[in-house]
């Protein structure tokens, strides 16, 4: 990174990560802190996400212009052009005013230097102090002087100070001098800051800190994120499911939710959100790994699983993999008799006490009550995500860290804050010539002579065919060795470098530096890691193996080729279907930007759902959205209209629309947000066979008619799930519960002698909604749990309304006569087909659109530069529809803020000459990137969706299609080369 | 030449996904998990690029053993690449089957990023299958 940095984000964990690399792609200079000295929080802890057990953090990668950062698992780390990491840093003072802050930081020593550290272990294998290993939940072992996530790259050790003797010896065995003990904390100041996202989390609660269920007493009683550790293949027991006590596989696993969440006691009023999905997907792990036999318990209050497919992922758990459930807070947990078991005493459904033994328990923990905002949290110019004040799952955090990034954007650009256009250093002369490879043999300060012959190297490498210089350097980590290797590319004819020193993701940045001086670019440079393959010294043939590394790469080298940038004017406005809350934000955030957009409504009016909304709050903010969309000179709205057809790429659509006249229009844009919503959902006709059963919804609307009298609503009864969370729709509305509290609590406030029942399955008042629900206790309303299969029944009875239920407290049935019965029907989406088939989109089989990955690209869909968000893409409430829209419509940005895209080094390209047409790489191509230009009647490669993946090369009969750096005969040189 | 079986070191040629098998293999080197020195690793952006010719051109270059590490299902990086290798895997058996090579010589196996240890296992049991059956017939025979 050349220019200092325009906007520093805080925490480099998922939102920290999403949000750096938002404000980067859009063309800003990001710097990216951590106080760890690894970057990923708790995601480098996690292996396998719900709801479907897979794991797919590459995803959050830049989809397009990718050559601007490095291709690789992002457990190993972050690396982008516009994004600086700086580890073990902490901000400790943000003064002055947005568009220009002074961020004070310290950077705390690690006792390494990160720019001369190889990470070749020497250290570690000699340091004679062994500490709790952290990252592995304390569960094994690790040195003092460490790495600190096993994955990350460079593999840069840090010492921890506090464990540290001050023997020395790791200073004796470090090969380039990077050990300074007597390092001390470094200041530093950022000047000229935008502005500044506070990602920092909300830190992990340890029941250690309180004392609870045993932990840190009995050592089978693990947390959550422990367990995580002990799944891993890169945990404590390398993968196997054993216990810590005896090191045997569990036979008994219960899991206890809400462990320091939901406990007003402990100033915990709150939920947690991802524990209930953290633990089932825990228990089918363990079913997985262990045997269907493994008994798994999940001792809960309510199971909050009110994502969009969570519901079937639990009935899948309880139904075929026989994950057992109770409704149950547990007392405590006590130890067993047998060694290291431990007894937890429950009462069962059925009323009945039970007293079990478990070989092991795990604590469902969330967030740290006791973890605070800092002092600057709330300085203007800052913007926190939602993940700093709750705990939420992987979808949301990333949800909210784009709508943060959008709203930073915006404040930099009112603030007249600009990214700056990239300056790419010219290309040399030379590169254009026919290949001449330098090649830079590293010694590695001397240590690597000691295993092999370097002047024996370089005379193996001169028999490679082709012009080949070789020069040797004590050291290329050092200033004065990368000189010595810029001074040579400068002056000398090489036009291609080649590094046989240590690994490549430690050197990558330096090639960096040096195609930034010497105009040869980084494409036409690479490492092979020589210090790794003398590691193996036991290897047979250690010449020939090093030889086979550098000849692959040479040879790669050699037939490396300039492409031809692809110019491709984006078409800088965009469509927004829909204009709800979410559709409104997404239209107002491109607008902010200077985006031109078209927002389409089938309805005549605009607002979504507005005029069946009650709650004042949200009532004023999507009144708020839709004046200031109504009067924004960049937005065009067209009501009464329909999207018929839309072709075309990324950055160049065509899309026709058809108003309600008949006429049609046509509109050129470069991105769409699909934001159609939906609404209620209809109850059941059959349920309504009184005028006291009325829908929530209606409910709602008459307590909040002028003048209501409540005087004669004495008794009211509340059934929630009407109709959700069992097929057919089997998802949760996400909306209800807390709308019935609400409508609850004003009634109360109406007629504070009224009586109110609410028979409910799992309150889903997840996050900090959980407060309404505990003030709701407070106020006298009588919360009663039913099953799916045991609903309360609506009787009449001579005019009477009757509920009849089962109360598991008191432990019997309970017969209630209602004023009112309010039924809460949920939320349906508006029917999707005709814009799914426009815009090429999946569907999810309850109608909403199908996003791209619910985790990891939450708004995006499968097609690069259509979008979604809102309740079109599942149950929201309407200020997470508002955090939906932002995030979609910032994705939209990055795009439309482009004049043009570049086709990425790893892309496909075709030989038309031999091309048969046969279009089976289109059938094959993943990202739709791929289509027939039938003026030219050739296929051709849209290099924006195109993701590079070789399916297409791999799958073309002709070997017409070739995939940029791994064309075939380079790929078959390779080989050749490896196998000679 | 026929070597003896003792001191028979197999040519091993590894195809090995980018995103996973890839990060594996570098945490199997951090983490000091050490396997046979056998393995030239060749790194794919995605086994869904694995085109037939190179598993041919390595067994017809004298390979004794292919391997091909990809992403578990579902987290592949290009969303099923490494399904869409499967797929061709099967008729990849009978085709080197019909060149005279064990079907055995060719393994596919999913190999998570974080999976430093099953790299390391699924690296040794590949060498030491190979190491059972001897040397590919392709040496000493063909000269392509």
């Amino acid at each position: 990174m050349n220019q200092p940095a325009n906007i520093l984000v805080i925490g480099a964990g998922i939102s920290g990560i999403r949000s750096a690399l938002d404000l980067a792609e859009l063309g800003y200079k990001v710097c990216l802190l951590d106080r760890a000295p690894a970057m990923g929080g708790i995601l480098t802890r996690l292996d396998r996400q719900f709801p479907n057990n897979h794991c797919g953090i590459c995803r959050m990668l830049p989809m397009f212009d990718r050559d601007n950062s490095e291709e690789f698992c992002l457990r190993k780390g972050l690396s982008h052009e516009n994004i600086e990491v700086l580890l073990s840093t902490e901000v400790i003072a943000v003064e002055g005013n947005p568009g220009n802050m002074t961020v004070t930081a310290v950077k705390q020593a690690t006792g390494v230097d990160a720019d001369r550290c190889i990470g070749c272990q020497e250290c570690e294998k000699v340091c004679p102090v062994e500490v709790p290993d952290t990252f592995n939940a304390e569960l094994g072992k690790r040195k003092a002087i460490y790495l600190a996530v096993p994955y990350q790259m460079p593999n840069q050790r840090v010492i921890d100070l506090q464990a540290c003797t001050r023997c020395g010896e790791c200073v004796k065995v470090c090969p380039t001098a990077a050990i300074d003990l007597e390092r001390t904390p470094e200041t530093l100041t950022f000047e000229n800051i935008g502005g500044v996202v506070l990602a920092s989390g909300t830190g992990l609660f340890n029941p250690q800190d309180m004392d609870i269920y045993g932990m840190g007493h009995f050592p089978n009683v693990v947390t959550s994120s422990a367990f995580e550790r002990i799944l891993s293949s890169s945990g404590p027991y390398q993968g196997s499911l054993i216990r810590p006590s005896d090191q045997h596989p569990p036979k008994k696993i219960a899991w206890i939710q809400c462990v320091g969440s939901r406990n007003p006691m402990i100033g915990a009023d709150y939920c947690s959100s991802a524990c209930c999905m953290i633990s089932i997907k825990q228990a089918l792990f363990a079913k997985e790994r262990l045997g269907s036999d493994t008994q798994t318990t999940i001792f809960y209050m309510d199971m909050r699983t009110f994502g969009r497919d969570y519901q079937r992922y639990r009935d899948q758990a309880e139904k075929e993999n026989n994950v057992a459930f109770v409704r149950c807070r547990i007392h405590s947990i006590e130890p067993n008799e047998e060694e290291g078991n431990l007894k937890i005493s429950y009462v069962d459904h059925s009323g009945k006490p039970v007293n079990a033994v478990f070989d092991m328990a795990v604590l469902a923990t969330g967030k740290d009550p006791l973890r605070k905002l800092p002092d600057f949290a709330a300085h203007p110019g800052i913007i926190a995500t939602d993940a700093v004040s709750e705990w939420m799952d992987i979808g949301s955090s990333v949800v909210s860290a784009s709508g943060v990034s959008e709203r930073l954007a915006r404040m930099l650009s009112s603030a007249g804050i600009k990214p700056e256009k990239q300056a790419t250093a010219p290309l040399s002369d030379k590169v254009a010539g026919s290949p001449h490879l330098q090649v830079v043999l590293c010694s590695c300060n001397g240590s690597l002579d000691k295993v092999i012959e370097e002047n024996q190297l370089a005379a193996e490498l001169k028999k490679i065919p082709g012009r080949i210089d070789i020069m040797q350097a004590k050291s290329v980590c050092d200033a004065e060795g990368l000189d010595q290797v810029k001074e040579i590319l400068l002056n000398g004819p090489a036009n291609r470098v080649l590094f046989a020193a240590c690994n490549a993701q430690v050197f990558r940045p330096k090639l960096k530096q040096l195609a930034a001086v010497t105009g040869i670019p980084k494409e036409f440079m690479d490492v092979v890691n020589l210090r790794g393959l003398t590691e193996n010294a036991a290897s047979h043939d250690l010449l020939g193996e090093i030889m086979n590394q550098l000849e692959m790469r040479a040879n790669r080298l050699f037939r490396k080729k300039i492409t031809p940038a692809d110019v491709r004017p984006i078409q800088k406005t965009a469509l927004v279907i829909g204009s709800g809350p979410a559709g409104l934000s997404a239209a107002l955030a491109l607008a902010a930007q200077n985006i031109k957009v078209v927002l389409v409504e089938k309805k005549e009016t605009i607002g979504g759902n507005f005029a069946n909304i009650h709650d004042a709050q949200i009532r004023e903010m999507i009144g708020q959205l839709m004046d200031e969309a109504k009067d924004h000179p960049l937005i065009t709205m067209h009501t009464d209209t329909e999207v018929i057809n839309n072709a075309g790429v990324a950055g160049q659509f065509v899309a026709r629309l058809r108003h309600a006249n008949g006429a049609e229009t046509t509109v050129l844009h470069g991105a769409a947000v699909i934001a159609t919503g939906g609404g209620k959902a209809d109850l059941p006709a059959d349920t309504l066979a009184d005028n006291k059963i009325i829908s929530l919804y209606d409910l709602e609307a008459e307590l909040n008619q002028p003048g209501i009298d409540a005087a004669n609503i004495n008794t009211v009864v509340f059934m929630q799930c009407i109709g959700s969370r069992e097929e057919p729709r089997n998802y949760c509305s996400r909306i209800c519960c807390l709308k019935s509290l609400k409508t609850a609590m004003k009634l109360k406030e109406l007629n504070p002698n009224c009586d109110i029942y609410v028979f409910y399955r799992d309150m889903m008042t997840y996050g900090e909604s959980e407060k309404f629900y505990t003030q709701a206790r407070a106020k006298g309303i009588i919360f009663i749990p039913f099953e799916k299969q045991e609903k309360p029944a609506i009787k009449i009875e001579s005019g009477r309304v009757l509920v009849e239920g089962y109360d598991p407290v008191l432990n019997e049935p309970v017969c209630i006569e209602a004023d009112r019965v309010a039924l809460a029907s949920g939320l349906i989406p508006n029917p999707v087909d005709l814009v799914a088939s426009t815009f090429h989109v999946e569907t999810t089989q309850d109608g909403f659109i199908q996003e791209a990955d619910s985790k990891w690209r939450p708004v995006d869909t499968g097609r690069e530069g259509i979008f979604v968000c809102g309740l079109a893409r599942g149950p929201v409430r309407a200020d997470e529809a508002v955090q939906e829209g932002k995030a979609a419509g910032l994705r939209a940005l990055r795009i439309l803020a482009r004049d043009t895209i570049p086709a990425s080094q790893h892309s496909a390209y075709v030989r038309h000459a031999i091309c048969s047409l046969c279009e089976r790489c289109i059938a094959v191509c993943p990202f739709d990137a791929r289509y027939v230009d039938p003026d030219l009647g050739r296929i051709m490669v849209d290099p924006v969706a195109c993701q590079g993946c070789g399916v297409c090369a791999a799958e073309c009969p002709n070997g017409a299609t070739l995939i940029g750096d791994f064309e075939e005969y380079g790929v078959m040189d390779e080989i050749e080369a490896a196998l000679g | 030449m026929v070597k003896s079986m003792s001191d028979f070191q197999p040519k091993i040629i590894a195809l090995v996904c980018n995103w996973c098998t890839y990060t594996a293999a570098d945490l199997a080197g951090t983490s000091r998990l050490s396997y046979p020195a056998n393995i030239r690793m060749i790194r794919m952006m995605c086994t869904g690029m694995i085109d037939p010719k190179y598993i041919l051109k390595a067994f017809l270059d004298g390979a004794d053993g292919v391997f091909i590490g990809g992403c578990h299902p579902g987290d592949c990086h290009y969303i099923n690449g490494n399904l869409k290798f499967k797929k061709r895997m099967a008729g990849m058996e009978a085709i080197i089957k019909q060149f005279g090579f064990d079907e055995n010589r060719l393994r596919l196996r999913w190999i998570g990023a974080s999976e430093g240890p099953e790299f390391q296992h699924n690296m040794t049991d590949f060498i030491q299958t190979i190491q059972d059956m001897g040397p590919s017939p392709a040496q000493g025979i063909m000269v392509l």
